[in-house]
């Protein structure tokens, strides 16, 4: 089929852009008309045609007991922080990379929409979505902290590359935007003795913003970027001073750095661990018990392109396996 | 009664489990995952026959790895099996639903469960690093651990209700048992001062592992008195006890609990709101978001209570399971709904149910399980009816109740799961939605035989 | 269905309880079955009683798959004591010729010579004959008087160390009658309780090794409305008392774990005089994950042994694998335990057999 028929076939939901055909809808019908077409052609969303969710762009809906919002895939989410400011709101501290990134590529692509929170867990930033299934039915996940009413439905969009569903609105959960901020720094005897460090002090509660470490001669420097309330901030700081020196950490003096690269892994633990054995500088966000987002020379998750499934491609080929 | 299973088989080993499910499959036979039976939503009734696939031989429990602070567990070990193991090696997995004695693993997974200091530990959801799973195809299946690429596929199994799988095994997080503990109680003048507390007391970083609000009338149930605790079994006890009290309880519960207006209506006397707060973790740590929650509390006018109602309420946090032999030997009903909904709809749910359910049952309200973005719902409702019309009365509060909780912004279930009691809510407040766990369904389960029935497929 | 009436409302509790105590019965964590769990089993006598469903086979199986251990009563808040409830069940059971072919043939034993062993005891106490002045009167139980004589050799040896010499009794010739109680025999066992208290009349104390004999004369005995002339005390009760009398020497250099026999714990609150004594004779002490009165169950009472062979035999192989961590010995003051603990292959040994290689070793230079 040519693109001109596909064109003519999508109408105005289409723009034929130098980079390709876009599908660009602006609403949950049309998308699900777009994927009706293409199903029509045979043809797959995301390479004869892209998607678009350009038209997505609003911050739809602020509510402020619960600190969500209602955004637009199609928001960047660096914008969606800006937007989020006069609201008294932050997405939280998340990776340089991350923020380049719509809503959209932040939850169905490897970051897979995840936030840390207190106790060292993580959890998606998005409390409930919209999206379009691949045969075009909408789902529409409910608006509430936690759930037991089946299966998160939400999993069919987060990490999954748009490839059993495409989403279009989320509402996300935010923070209050932090009134103090500050920065620990202490040095370890070894890698093992600093990251265990920052694993205790996690499942104490610290949430840190983010932390950049380095092996700088014998010894293993942390420094730790905590925000959040002011005595948030304080009691974060105290549980990283009183976790330290059982570990043989004191207090270090000069700041570290930056990471010579800015390419962003997911990383395990002994990951973190091994780049730091090579000297690398890391800096870390989204730090939780199962690991963190790295930026620096370190091994693990991909995140600045798409990667292929290492898991579950069947249920996206088999059962869902549509257009997208 | 329930509908038994035509059979009922005890599999030691996910191979086991694997030859059961092939048995099944090619006999067309429904499957039914079963733990310790403590679902609340008829999940283990055998509606259409089959196999009971009992998975308490999966009894397994491995070593804590004391640096990645996980720990493996096959789906039938029992949870206080679990957590005195994990104690007795400094270790807790923080989660201890009211029914830690009679769940296991593979029901808390099933179901979505809520430990009582999930507030700070999360769900069960929350402390899955990965599962393992026979699925209806019969294929074993595990699930990577973070970081991989593509679709959570443990949240797709989380909450499926055996309708999906059978779990064999989960990897768990755990943590050091705490070194202290902080206890507070406060008196608030009404209820949503009290959830404006909590909501406050989220925002500002705080995270209690215990956060329990009761309403005026479960406020007033709970009392200052130390929990009471029977030294003498029921045989042993004086006839007056053993004997007349229990039958005076059968002539007053229909004429009472079957008028529960009047006594719903007495109910708006009250006002005042139990919170009961506990922190955990690092000594230092607790005391000081304790006291930090003190201040939020007492802005909002709040009466601290000190230690005490949060002391006695660790110390009697089960005793509420025991209190239903007693209301079910009276010949009266009860049962417990829970729902959560985000902060904007908390209040709103909680009216709409209790103006619903008032005519009906006697009913009683706790928040718990609080987030940033919202809280739990946990009613509990006792009623009676004429002899012969109760089982209709229970059915029109369940349908009512769900259907105003749902209309006012709550969710379907917060911990309790569906099974058969809320499918029919669950497939409507799906909306299209229903078609994407249909899907999941065909793929994981092709013939229909895990389960048939429950979450409504 | 007499006896059964009694405990109505226990049966009716558990029927209606979300089954509370699930996790903590020893039999129903073996065999994995809901039917016998404590609640599985309390609700066939609650249905038999009141007639919604007749005993059978089945039902009576379920009524004998309890060790008497008494472990879910620690965890009911309304107290409940299943394992009176269920034994009282059991009487249904040999009413209605339904007792599982163990239990009917414990009983024909007994009919014949007194005692589960179908051994006269007479002759074997006999044998003991105090050559010193002896303080108290000892009744070592028929386990050990037929399967385990050096237990009350080691027993008079440690005993007298501590300054508290025992002579067997005569007393001992007679069993204490627990086989009949736990069997359901109710009306039997009343007439052996009486005939026996009538026989230490003369006694004004005995002192009890075995647990599960002192429990019987103790807790039972009373139930059944038999009054005890003499005061029953164990013989770690004495022995803790005279501790202060014991041999100076320093703990041997091992580590054991110590199982809470069911009857001792849980039936005579006896829980920090045995651990005090192995205190002093070795250098750790190993607790399980549930020890004292929430601890586990070795699988030996309520007839399970002779009832569900397997099952009683699978209990003990639990109950040593939550005490075992590196393979210390498990010690305990039951000899029956530390059969079922050897019955699964695990090394177990007496508390008074402990005390006396203690006592034996050379102090070192
Ligand atoms: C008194 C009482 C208090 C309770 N308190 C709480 C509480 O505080 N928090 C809470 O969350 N819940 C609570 N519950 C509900 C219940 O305990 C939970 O739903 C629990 O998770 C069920 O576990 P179970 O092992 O008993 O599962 P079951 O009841 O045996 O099964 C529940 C469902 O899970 C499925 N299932 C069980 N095992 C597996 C498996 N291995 N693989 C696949 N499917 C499986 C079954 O098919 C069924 O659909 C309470 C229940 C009672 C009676
Ligand atoms: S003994 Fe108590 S806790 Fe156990 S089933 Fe009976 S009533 Fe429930
Ligand atoms: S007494 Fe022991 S064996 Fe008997 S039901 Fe209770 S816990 Fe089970």
């Amino acid at each position: 089929m040519s693109s001109s028929e596909l064109r003519h076939a999508l109408g105005p939901m289409c723009v034929d852009s130098p980079d390709g055909l876009y599908a660009c809808p602006r609403s949950a019908r049309e998308l699900t008309e777009v994927l009706a077409v293409l199903r029509a052609h045979g043809v797959a969303l995301g390479r004869e045609v892209k998607l678009s969710r350009g038209a997505f762009d609003r911050l739809e809906a602020v509510e402020p007991k619960s600190c969500t919002v209602l955004a637009g895939a199609g928001l960047v989410l660096a914008d969606l922080e800006r937007l989020l400011h006069p609201h008294a709101f932050t997405l939280g501290t998340l990776s340089p990379h991350a923020l380049t990134l719509t809503v959209a590529e932040f939850l169905e692509g490897p970051y897979a929409g995840l936030k840390p929170v207190p106790v060292g867990r993580l959890e998606p930033i998005s409390i409930s979505l919209e999206a379009v299934l691949a045969d075009g039915r909408q789902l529409k996940t409910h608006f509430s902290p936690r759930s037991a009413a089946g299966p998160d439905l939400s999993a069919l969009v987060l990490g999954a590359h748009g490839r059993i569903a495409v989403v279009l609105k989320a509402r996300l959960r935010c923070l209050p935007l932090p009134e103090a901020r500050q920065v620990v720094r202490l040095s370890f005897p070894s890698v093992e003795a600093a990251l265990d460090g920052v694993r205790a002090a996690l499942a104490d509660g610290c949430c840190p913003a983010r932390a950049r470490a380095q092996k700088v001669q014998q010894r293993t420097v942390l420094e730790v970027e905590l925000a959040g309330a002011l005595d948030g901030v304080a009691r974060d700081a105290q549980s990283l001073q009183h976790r330290a020196p059982t570990l043989g950490g004191r207090p270090a003096g000069e700041a570290l750095h930056p990471p010579a690269t800015p390419h962003e892994h997911e990383c395990s633990w002994p990951a973190v661990a091994r780049a730091l054995d090579h000297g690398e500088v890391l800096d870390l966000y989204r730090l939780s018990l199962h690991g963190a987002i790295v930026a620096g020379g370190a091994g693990g998750l991909g995140l600045d392109a798409p990667a292929r499934w290492a898991h579950g491609a069947g249920l996206a080929a088999t059962v869902l396996g549509g257009p997208l | 009664m329930p509908p038994p299973p035509d059979l009922v088989v005890w599999p030691s080993t996910e191979e086991e489990v694997q030859a059961v499910i092939a048995v099944a499959r090619r006999r067309k036979l429904p499957v039914i995952p079963y733990g310790a039976g403590s679902g609340v939503c008829g999940g283990t009734w055998a509606t259409h026959g089959g196999v009971a696939l009992d998975l308490k031989r999966l009894d397994r429990i491995g070593p804590v790895d004391a640096t990645a602070r996980t720990v493996d567990a096959e789906a039938g070990v029992m949870g206080e099996t679990l957590e005195r193991r994990l104690a007795s090696e400094g270790w807790q997995l923080g989660h201890t639903p009211s029914s830690i004695y009679m769940s296991t693993v593979g029901g808390w997974l099933a179901a979505r469960s809520a430990g009582q200091l999930s507030s700070r530990w999360g769900k069960i959801e929350d402390m899955v690093l990965s599962v393992r799973a026979v699925l209806g195809t019969g294929e074993r299946l595990e699930t990577p651990e973070r970081p991989f690429s593509g679709p959570d596929v443990a949240q797709l199994l989380i909450g499926s209700e055996g309708t999906l799988c059978a779990f064999t095994r989960a990897r768990l997080r755990v943590f050091p048992l705490p070194e202290g503990r902080a206890f507070h109680g406060y008196d608030f003048k009404t209820v949503a001062d009290g959830l404006e507390a909590i909501r406050v007391m989220f925002r500002a970083g705080l995270r209690p592992s215990v956060v329990r609000l009761y309403d005026p009338f479960d406020t007033a149930i709970v009392g200052d008195k130390p929990p009471h605790v029977s030294t003498t079994s029921p045989s042993q006890a004086p006839a007056l006890s053993r004997e007349l009290l229990p039958a005076l309880f059968r002539v007053l519960a229909p004429q009472t609990l079957g008028r529960p207006g009047l006594m719903n209506r007495a109910t708006h006397l009250l006002r005042k709101s139990r919170l009961v707060l506990v922190f955990e973790g690092e000594a230092a740590r607790a005391a000081d978001e304790d006291a930090a929650a003190r201040t939020l509390c007492q802005r909002l006018g709040a009466v601290s209570l000190g230690p005490q109602p949060a002391e006695k309420w660790l110390a009697s946090r089960y005793d509420v399971s025991y209190r239903m032999s007693k209301v079910f030997e009276g010949g009266a009903f009860a049962d417990t709904f829970e729902v959560a909904a985000p902060w904007e709809r908390v209040y709103e749910v909680y009216q709409k149910v209790r103006e619903a359910v008032a005519a009906h049952a006697f009913v009683l309200c706790h928040f718990s399980h609080a987030y940033l973005e919202g809280c739990s719902l946990y009613f509990s409702f006792v009623g009676a009816a004429p002899l012969g019309q109760e089982r209709e009365r229970y059915e029109s509060i369940w349908r009512i109740a769900l259907s105003a909780a749902q209309s006012a912004g709550a969710n379907v279930s917060h911990h309790h799961g569906v099974g058969l009691l809320k499918a029919r809510a669950l497939q409507e407040s799906l909306g299209e939605g229903r078609h994407a766990l249909k899907m999941l369904k065909d793929f994981f389960d092709p013939d229909g035989i895990m389960n048939p029935g429950k979450l409504g497929l | 269905m007499k006896p059964m009436e009694q405990h109505a409302r226990e049966y009716s509790f558990c029927a209606y309880c979300p089954k509370v105590c699930r996790f903590s019965c020893p039999v129903s964590e073996s065999t994995k079955t809901e039917t016998t769990s404590t609640w599985g089993k309390m609700t066939a006598a609650h249905l038999a009683l009141t007639h919604q469903r007749p005993l059978d086979e089945g039902s009576a199986k379920a009524l004998h798959a309890c060790t008497g251990c008494m472990r879910c009563t620690e965890f009911c808040k309304h107290h409940n004591q299943p394992a009176g409830a269920l034994f009282a069940a059991r009487s249904a059971t040999i009413a209605k010729g339904l007792q599982p072919a163990g239990a009917a043939s414990t009983l024909a034993t007994f009919a014949q010579s007194q005692n589960p062993f179908g051994r006269q005891l007479a002759p074997l106490v006999a044998a003991w004959k105090a050559e010193t002045p002896v303080r108290y009167p000892f009744f070592p139980g028929c386990t050990a008087l037929v399967k385990r004589s050096e237990l009350i050799d080691q027993t008079l040896a440690v005993a007298s160390a501590f300054g508290a010499p025992l002579g067997v009794s005569r007393a001992a010739a007679r069993c204490c009658g627990y086989p009949l109680y736990a069997a359901g025999a109710f009306e039997l066992f009343q007439a052996h309780a009486r005939a026996f208290a009538e026989t230490i009349e003369a006694y004004p104390e005995l002192v009890v090794k075995d647990p599960s004999c002192a429990f019987t004369l103790k807790v039972i005995y009373p139930r059944f409305e038999v009054k005890m002339p003499a005061r029953i005390r164990t013989v770690y009760e004495v022995l803790d008392e005279n501790l202060p009398h014991a041999p100076v020497k320093p703990p041997m250099e091992e580590a054991v774990a110590y199982h809470d026999a069911c009857h001792l714990g849980r039936g005579l609150q006896q829980y920090d005089e045995p651990r005090r004594l192995l205190r002093r004779a070795v250098s750790s002490v190993r607790e399980a994950p549930s020890s004292g009165a929430e601890g586990g169950c070795s699988g030996g009472g309520g007839l399970l042994p002779r009832t569900l062979q397997e099952t009683s035999v699978d209990v003990a192989r639990r109950q040593a694998a939550e005490l075992q961590q590196d393979g210390e010995t498990i010690v305990t003051a039951c000899p029956t335990s530390r059969r079922m603990f050897e019955r699964a292959g695990r090394q177990s040994e007496d508390l008074l057999a402990v005390l006396k290689r203690w006592l034996d070793t050379k102090e070192g230079p």
